[in-house]
C-alpha cells in the first residue's frame, strides 16, 4: 500500500514546521511581549522572518486539507489492487461500502471541514497581525504591544488549534 | 532505584539494576505512563537539566526518548554496549518507517505510534519485553516477537484486504431483526464492530446508496451469491495459492499469532471450497465473521 504522499507533506508541514518550528517562534514572540524575556530584534524578526512564512504555508496547508479525501480513501487503494478486476456488482459494493464507511468512522468530513474553518479563523488573525505591524511596526515597544497583543495572541491560539486538528487526521491505513 | 526527573524533559532511573533513560524535549506525552509502567521499581525522582541527564545517560541499558536529532545521537552515544534505544515521536514513525536496527550492538527502535497514544500497560509490556534477549534478537533479526507491532511497519496487505472482503460478505448477508438490532446472530458481534447499525442510521450519502442497493431484492440476491463464491475472494489475491501462507507471515510479523485460528479457518475454506456455507440462523458463529474479528483486533493493536 504505497501512499506515503498525504502522510508525509502532513509531517513536514503540521510537525515539523508548525509544532517544531513557527509555534515556538511565536512563544518566544510572547514571551518578549510578556516582559519574561528580552531581544531588541524580536519585532523586526518576527515581522520580516517569522510571519511571511504563514502565507505560503497556508495554501499548502489549505491544499492538504483539500486533498485529504482523495489521498487517503481506501478508494486509491482499491484502485490500484482491483484494476484489473471489472465492474461486477460485488465489487462496485465492496468499494463504495469500505469508502462510505471510512468517511462515516473517522468522521472525515467533519475532521476536513474543522480544518479548513481553523485554517480560515488563523489566516484572518494573521491578516490582522499582518496589517498591526505594517500600521505600527516602527513605535518603541510600549507603544506597539498594546496594538498587536490581541491579533497575535489571536492567531498564536488559532496555530495551536490548527496543530490539533491537523494531528486528529488519520495518517495510516485504519480503515476497520 | 533512584529515578530522576527533570521537569517535562527527562527521567532517568535505575531498575533492577539497570538504568533506564526517559526523555522528553516536551510534547511526547508519554513520561507519566512511562513512569507508571515501571511502578514499584522506582523510588526517587528529582530534577535535572539537559547537560546533566546527558551525563547520567552514560551507560543507560534502555533509553526511550522523543528528542532532537543531535539530542537523539548524544543519547545513543553515551548508552551502554548492549543498550536499547528507542526514539518516540509525538506524530510516531508510522509515516517514515525505520526497521530496527543495530548501532554496534546497540539495538535502535522507533516507536510507530505516536508516543502519547501508549498506556500504562503498553509501556509496561514494552519494557518487561525488552529484558528478554531473545526478545531483542527477534526484533533486530526481523523475526515474529510479540514487539514487532510496535516497532515493525510491515505491510498486512492481504489481511487488510481479507477483512475489506468480510466486510461485504457481512453488510449483504446483515439483516435488520424484530429487536431492531443486525444478525443474524451468527454475524452480529462482527456488525457490531463494523458500526453497521450506526452506519446505516447515519444517513449520509454512501449510508444511503448503499441501502438502495440492499434493497433492491435482485440485486441483493447476486450479490450475495458473489460473495458466497470463493472465486470472487481468490480474484482479489495475485496467487491465491499463496495467500495462506502470505497472510500467516502478516500476523505473525504483527506478533498475532493467536489470533491466527480465526483467520486461517476462512482462508482454507476460500482455497479449498468452491462456496462459502451461508449464515445459519441456529449457529451462534460464522467462519467470515470470525476472521474479519480476529483480524480487526490484530490490525488495531496494539
Amino acid at each position: 500500500m504505497m501512499r506515503d504522499d498525504w502522510p508525509s507533506r502532513c509531517h513536514l508541514l503540521a510537525h515539523d514546521w508548525l509544532k517544531n518550528s513557527f509555534l515556538p517562534n511565536l512563544s518566544a514572540f510572547a514571551n518578549i511581549m510578556s516582559g519574561k524575556a528580552q531581544d531588541p530584534q524580536a519585532v523586526r524578526r518576527l515581522a520580516n522572518q517569522v510571519l511571511p512564512q504563514w502565507e505560503t504555508r497556508f495554501c499548502e496547508a489549505l491544499q492538504l486539507v483539500n486533498s485529504y479525501q482523495d489521498e487517503m480513501s481506501p478508494l486509491v487503494w482499491f484502485k490500484q489492487r482491483f484494476q484489473d478486476k471489472g465492474e461486477e456488482p460485488a465489487l462496485s459494493f465492496l468499494i463504495e461500502l469500505t469508502h462510505g464507511l471510512w468517511l462515516f468512522r473517522h468522521l472525515v468530513p467533519e475532521q476536513t471541514r474543522r480544518a479548513r474553518c481553523k485554517l480560515l479563523k488563523a489566516n484572518r488573525a494573521w491578516k490582522d497581525l499582518r496589517d498591526a505591524f505594517r500600521n505600527y511596526g516602527s513605535l518603541p515597544a510600549n507603544k506597539l504591544w498594546p496594538r498587536v497583543r490581541e491579533p497575535f495572541l489571536r492567531f498564536q491560539k488559532a496555530c495551536n488549534e490548527l496543530m490539533n486538528v491537523f494531528e486528529g487526521f488519520k495518517r495510516g491505513e485504519e480503515w476497520l | 532505584m533512584p529515578v530522576i526527573e527533570v521537569g517535562d524533559w527527562q527521567v532517568v532511573t535505575v531498575w533492577r539494576s539497570d538504568k533506564v533513560v526517559a526523555w522528553d524535549k516536551g510534547g511526547g506525552g508519554f513520561l507519566e505512563r512511562l513512569i507508571s509502567a515501571l511502578k514499584g521499581k522506582l523510588s526517587d525522582c528529582q530534577d535535572l537539566d539537559r547537560d546533566q541527564a546527558l551525563q547520567v545517560a552514560q551507560g543507560a541499558a534502555l533509553i526511550v526518548a522523543h528528542a532532537s536529532d543531535k539530542d537523539w545521537k548524544d543519547l545513543i552515544s553515551r548508552a551502554a554496549d548492549d543498550a536499547v534505544c528507542i526514539r518516540v515521536a509525538s506524530g510516531g514513525f508510522r509515516h517514515e518507517p525505520r526497521a530496527p536496527s543495530r548501532e554496534g550492538s546497540k539495538l535502535i527502535l522507533y516507536l510507530m505510534q505516536p508516543s502519547g497514544h501508549l498506556n500504562e500497560r503498553e509501556w509496561c509490556n514494552i519494557v518487561s519485553s525488552l529484558w528478554k534477549a531473545h526478545v531483542r534478537s527477534a526484533l533486530a533479526e526481523g523475526q515474529s516477537n510479540p514487539l514487532n507491532a510496535y516497532f515493525r511497519c510491515d505491510s498486512v496487505d492481504n489481511l487488510a484486504a481479507v477483512a475489506l472482503l468480510c466486510q461485504a460478505y457481512l453488510a449483504v448477508y446483515a439483516e435488520s431483526q424484530p429487536d431492531g438490532a443486525w444478525g443474524p446472530p451468527c454475524l452480529t458481534d462482527a456488525l457490531l464492530r463494523m458500526r453497521w447499525r450506526e452506519f446505516m442510521e447515519s444517513k449520509s450519502e454512501s449510508a444511503k446508496r448503499i441501502t438502495c442497493q440492499l434493497q433492491n431484492g435482485d440485486l441483493r440476491n447476486k450479490l450475495r451469491n458473489q460473495v458466497s463464491n470463493t472465486r470472487w475472494w481468490q480474484g482479489v489475491f495475485a496467487e491465491p495459492s499463496e495467500v495462506v501462507e502470505a497472510c500467516h507471515r502478516e500476523c505473525c510479523n504483527i506478533g498475532g499469532s493467536q489470533s491466527w485460528q480465526e483467520v486461517q479457518r476462512l482462508l482454507e475454506l476460500i482455497v479449498r471450497q468452491s462456496q462459502l456455507p451461508p449464515p445459519d440462523r441456529s449457529e451462534r458463529s460464522h467462519p467470515v465473521a470470525e476472521a474479519f474479528l480476529a483480524i480487526v483486533k490484530l490490525l488495531n493493536r496494539p
